[in-house]
């Protein structure tokens, strides 16, 4: 079996506020939310910076005491659940739930949580009083795109007629000291692509996609092709020759009945250190054989919002794909990656806008991609 | 399951012994034991390299020991090599390790950051793929169905792969191995290469 999924719903909550109108008017005005933090502030960190969630929003999001990760799920979910009209009431629906660390405060002495994504997709299943089967995917940076991929899987097979897909993760200290520790923390804002990139910003939040096999639901864009590959060489570093993620293009196009020449825009992974970016350029080249379609990243904009970032950037490219515009580059001035990657400085207009590209890398290898089409 | 399919080795590790189709039974004393701190040892029962397993977290150890103990690397070739999955539901994820980092970043500590990458569930599953190069989808899932045995969890994520021809071979990896206050499915780490 080997149904059409249709998107039929988005919800976000960002560091530019709820919704996804603040987030993809934040996108096409080319503006920032990496600011200095105001939460966990007493971290001496090679970074001061982050792309958090507004402290209202975050208020709001832990109503009733909940986490604050569970929180900004709910409302990413709910929002998304409205827009494709309760779709995913049924009981062949699927919650697929996407996260790094889920809710980690019983590690931090903050709370209770201990990490399980598990746990986390069972909450939001009851707060949402969802019915239908829950499933929770863990797969690094790459987390939201896997789990699309899950959930197209489920819905293509038959398994699910609608899979409510969500994808969340908040800031920590757990985290940032992580990424600190690694050197990979950029003390100014990240700036994807460019040739003075000097490493990521984190960032927080969650999106939410409903993919579902009913056709009137459809908001015009299906999910039509997904391929996950490895690099199967080393654990935090990417393959420079981005030769796996070129295999993950190449059969994403495959599976979606479609070739290089058809794709109009590309969702970058971009996190802004030199070695991610420098590869997913590399593989992108060779997956296009030379120049590419253009290609534009958000996390200059909102930050690295680790598995929450997938979903995020699916909703961006849904847009770009609805209005023929795609987005800039946020921080970028001057490309220092392969020429052949097409890099847009700011919004523009496309010729044709009917195919497009997601991509997402992550450790452990980790390489996927996705295929949206009108 | 609408195709017949493969099963091409099988491995486990109990609180008390550890064999797999490739290996003779062995006993052992489980995580109290902790032969998976000794990389040698590791090294010597499956030509792991001691440098590489020394530079893996505990549970990476243990996933690369129970591959290796299915035998399944030796059977596959360079290309389906390159389209061999690995599909996990694991109650633990990277529990055990998360709390190893989390008393790294205590006073007076010293910031653990070659722990961190193995700090995310799915890491340990790249280190699969890195040891034996595997160049398929990885997918790391937390089990949602507490009444449903893990084996069928992972089954029902992987046998879609093989029948979608996302993938050619699969290694299936049901649980965990390493003991926590928070208990979940017991010390079982079960590994099944399964293909179409």
């Amino acid at each position: 079996m080997n149904r059409a999924v249709h998107v039929a719903g988005r919800g976000a909550v960002t560091a530019f506020g709820r919704g996804r109108a603040a987030f993809l008017e934040a996108l096409a005005s080319g503006a920032s939310a990496i600011r200095r933090r105001e939460r966990l502030t007493a971290l001496d960190l090679r970074s001061a910076l982050a792309a958090e969630v507004p402290a209202e929003v975050a208020e709001v999001a832990r109503g009733g005491g909940i986490s604050l990760v569970l929180g900004l799920a709910k409302l990413a979910a709910e929002e998304a659940l409205a827009e494709s009209h309760g779709k995913t009431r049924g009981v062949r629906a699927a919650l697929v739930l996407a996260t790094t660390k889920a809710d980690i405060s019983g590690l931090e002495r903050d709370g209770s949580g201990t990490g399980s994504p598990a746990e986390l997709a069972l909450q939001l299943l009851e707060l949402l009083r969802l019915r239908g089967r829950a499933y929770a995917v863990s797969c690094a940076c790459a987390s939201g795109t896997s789990a699309l991929a899950f959930a197209g899987r489920l819905v293509a097979g038959g398994q699910a007629d609608t899979a409510l897909v969500v994808a969340a993760d908040a800031l920590s200290a757990f985290v940032l000291r992580g990424f600190d520790a690694l050197l990979l923390l950029d003390p100014e804002r990240s700036r994807p692509f460019d040739r003075s990139r000097a490493g990521l910003s984190l960032g927080e939040g969650a999106g939410a996609l409903v993919l579902t096999r009913e056709e009137r639901a459809s908001l015009g864009v299906r999910l039509c092709g997904w391929a996950e590959t490895n690099d199967a060489s080393h654990l935090t570093a990417p393959r420079a020759d981005g030769a796996a993620l070129a295999r993950a293009v190449a059969a994403a196009l495959a599976r979606a009945g479609t070739g290089c020449a058809d794709v109009d825009a590309i969702s970058l992974h971009g996190t802004g250190t030199a070695a991610n970016d420098a590869a997913e350029a590399a593989a992108l080249a060779l997956a296009f054989g030379g120049s590419t379609p253009p290609g534009f990243g958000v996390k200059g904009a909102l930050g690295h919002t680790l598995g929450a970032a997938g979903v995020l950037e699916s909703i961006a490219l849904v847009e770009v794909l609805r209005s023929g515009t795609s987005f800039g580059n946020v921080g970028l001035t001057e490309s220092g990656v392969d020429p052949n990657l097409t890099l847009a400085l700011a919004r523009a207009a496309l010729p044709r806008a009917r195919a497009a590209l997601k991509v997402a890398s992550g450790f452990g290898g980790i390489d996927a991609a996705l295929v949206f089409r009108t | 399951m609408s195709a017949p399919l493969k099963l091409l080795g099988a491995a486990y590790l109990l609180p008390d012994r550890m064999g797999g189709s490739r290996c003779r039974e062995r006993e052992w004393d489980g995580p109290a034991d902790d032969r998976l701190a000794d990389p040698e040892l590791i090294g010597r029962w499956f030509a792991l390299d001691a440098a590489e397993a020394r530079r893996l977290d505990r549970t990476s150890r243990a996933l690369c020991l129970a591959a290796a103990a299915t035998g399944l690397p030796g059977l596959l070739g360079e290309a389906e090599r390159l389209e061999t999955a690995i599909v996990r539901v694991t109650a633990l994820g990277s529990y055990p390790t998360d709390l190893a980092f989390a008393e790294s970043l205590e006073p007076e500590s010293t910031v653990a950051a070659g722990l961190f990458p193995f700090t995310l569930p799915s890491t340990a599953l790249g280190a699969v793929a890195a040891r034996f190069g595997l160049g398929g989808p990885i997918i790391s899932l937390s089990p949602t169905a507490p009444e449903e045995p893990l084996e069928r969890q992972v089954f029902a994520a992987a046998v879609p792969l093989l029948l979608r021809g996302e993938a050619r071979v699969v290694v299936a990896i049901a649980g965990d191995f390493d003991g926590t206050p928070r208990g979940g499915p017991g010390l079982t780490l079960t590994v099944y290469g399964i293909a179409r």
